[in-house]
């Protein structure tokens, strides 16, 4: 079963994320770029299948040039081969025009699977494998805890509020996989030595077949119309003990409803 | 002449430090402490897996046949994390193994890379044996300088205490004989090997403590402003960064002459040594001084990279001893 990737690099978990001042896009230059923590999980759970069933696995990056770190970083973890799609043309693309490019791109991409994490850190928008699967005609098997692989067919666990259900598709099929799946490897030495020597296709634009107008800020149908930064926490209410204190606190604790 | 280490150093330096984030953080330090073993639970197999064992076991043997130079980034890796593990002297063990050969390295070198066997090594000066409650094998130096391999069974163990818990140590009584005895190796050459990799964790001890007094300083708030806007403090942590930063060019060029077999190793890593120690034990002062007496605490993260940095600038030797090797050496060369 070949299974391509989908990996995003994000700015670092961490790091305190800004958007521009200029296109009110998200800033990366920055901070440091690092692969999206839920892709981790996807890539993962592609290698398990692929050691356990055979295939290749194929990592799909949109991104700027800098992304090439994080589409190492999956070859280091074993994934086969890479495809990066990059274009200055897809600077501020949103998730609808994303899902777009990413569908472009996965026609020139043998494959029966893909498997993505559920959602990017930055723009937590968990709507692109849903996207893609109604862009692809694929089955859209989202919010995996757990997936098996048969003959054409794919079985998982979605995971629910309140449990699970047990979705089946035949392929092709989109599968986005929750977090604690599985626990992913740290890229070995002799993995990284590797990754160097796998094949790197860059896309352009031209080369997916993608229509320039459709992409991009100009091309997105959402907009940031305004940002500001959250307003800093208030100064909590300050209860002076003058032998009533408990009662104040009791007062306090029945006007927010807590007792 | 490249000093630093390459792009694949480093990425392998980034995949210990990602998995040391994930399983080896302070939380876990503190409950290595805590624990009789003194370990973390499960690190050492994902440190063979991920090659970290096998980096100086040559290929032959199941390894990946790199020098120190190659592994240095993971070494800075551990030091940031204080992780108690006997990591130094297994690689250094394992090194010392491979240039041995024979029936010695066929044995134990494919365990070590496997993680199915760590390694305590007495290479002097004192008499103390590092990691040696942890040893599945001991690589001892006799008094002429050769180096002997020797089985925990066949010693009288007495554990010595250390103020860091993350660390043992002991003092072992042992007869050397010619069937101990491994061949072809001057176990000098690699108590230089071992000062060089302690002085690489040095480097990482420093960056931690830096980076804990800087955050503090950022948050903790007197006179109404922040403490890390006053210039006696950040100019404080200002030296500190200075200090680290000189003593990383040492660090990775002994590195370098260990790994080339430069006549001038033994100075170097002294040197090494010496200066990220001065860094480490700076930026242990200062990062102190920075959280005042919250840091001294036992429930401040603080406290065990202190006591981290007081065994590891007394292993392998003092501060005052590498000074006199570097003397030595500058005195003799005029």
């Amino acid at each position: 079963m070949n299974i391509v990737v989908c990996v995003k690099q994000v700015p670092d978990t961490w790091a305190e994320k800004k958007l521009s001042d200029s296109d009110k896009t998200v800033d990366r230059e920055g901070v440091e770029g690092v692969m999206n923590e839920l892709d981790e999980y996807a890539v993962e759970e592609a290698l398990r299948i692929k050691e356990a069933s055979g295939g290749e696995v194929t990592v799909l990056t949109m991104g700027p040039e800098k992304a090439v770190e994080t589409i190492r970083k999956a070859l280091s973890m074993g994934a086969d081969q890479a495809v990066h799609l990059v274009d200055s043309g897809l600077h501020g693309s949103d998730a609808l025009t994303t899902s777009y490019a990413l569908a472009k791109a996965l026609e020139t991409i043998p494959h029966d699977l893909v498997i993505l994490g559920v959602e990017s850190t930055d723009a937590r928008m968990s709507v692109i494998p849903a996207m893609l699967a109604e862009r692809t005609g694929a089955a859209q098997l989202t919010f995996a805890r757990k997936v098996e692989v048969g003959d054409g067919t794919v079985k998982i666990e979605r995971q629910t509020d309140t449990g699970y259900d047990v979705v089946e598709a035949a392929t092709p099929a989109i599968v986005s996989v929750v977090e604690k799946i599985n626990e992913p490897r740290y890229p070995s030495f002799k993995g990284i030595m590797a990754a160097k020597k796998k094949p790197l296709t860059t896309l352009t634009l031209g080369d997916a077949g993608i229509e320039s107008e459709k992409v991009g800020l100009a091309g997105s149908g959402s907009s940031v119309a305004e940002f500001s930064a959250r307003p800093p926490k208030q100064a909590g209410q300050v209860v002076k003990d003058e032998g009533d204190g408990g009662s104040k606190l009791a007062e306090f604790l029945a006007s927010q409803k807590l007792v | 002449m490249r000093l630093s280490a390459d792009e694949d150093a480093l990425a392998f330096g980034q995949s210990v430090a990602d998995l040391y984030k994930d399983i080896a953080d302070s939380a876990a330090l503190r409950a290595a402490w805590d624990s009789d073993a003194g370990r973390i639970p499960g690190l050492w197999a994902r440190l063979a897996e991920i090659g970290v064992l096998g980096a100086m076991v040559p290929e032959d043997y199941g390894g990946l046949g790199l020098d120190l130079r190659s592994v240095l980034p993971v070494l800075v890796a551990s030091g940031w994390n204080a992780v108690p593990e006997p990591l130094v002297e297994t690689l250094v063990g394992s090194a010392l193994l491979a240039a041995a050969g024979g029936s010695a390295a066929k044995q134990w070198l494919p365990a070590i890379a496997e993680g199915a066997a760590a390694v305590g090594l007495g290479l002097g000066p004192g008499q103390l044996v590092f990691g040696a409650q942890w040893a599945d094998v001991l690589i001892l130096r006799d008094p002429v300088g050769d180096a002997h391999l020797v089985e925990p069974s066949q010693v009288t163990m007495n554990p010595a205490t250390s103020v860091d818990r993350g660390i043992r140590v002991a003092h072992v009584d042992w007869s050397p004989s010619p069937a101990t005895r491994l061949p072809d190796v001057n176990a000098d050459d690699f108590l230089d090997v071992a000062i060089v990799g302690v002085a690489a964790q040095l480097v990482g001890l420093a960056q931690t403590m830096l980076d804990l007094g800087v955050k503090y300083a950022l948050q903790r708030e007197q006179f109404g402003k922040v403490i890390g806007s006053f210039q006696a403090v950040k100019h404080q942590l200002a030296d500190v960064y200075v200090a680290n930063s000189f003593a990383r060019p040492v660090v990775a060029r002994a590195a370098w002459s260990v790994a080339t077999d430069q006549p001038s190793s033994w100075r170097d890593a002294s040197h090494a040594k010496f200066a990220a120690g001065r860094a480490a034990r700076l930026s242990a002062r200062t990062a102190l001084q920075v959280h005042a007496g919250i840091g001294y605490t036992y429930e401040h993260d603080l406290h065990m990279y202190l006591k981290r940095t007081w065994s590891l600038t007394s292993m392998w030797g003092d501060q005052a001893w590498h000074r006199t090797r570097v003397a030595d050496a500058v005195l003799e060369e005029e």
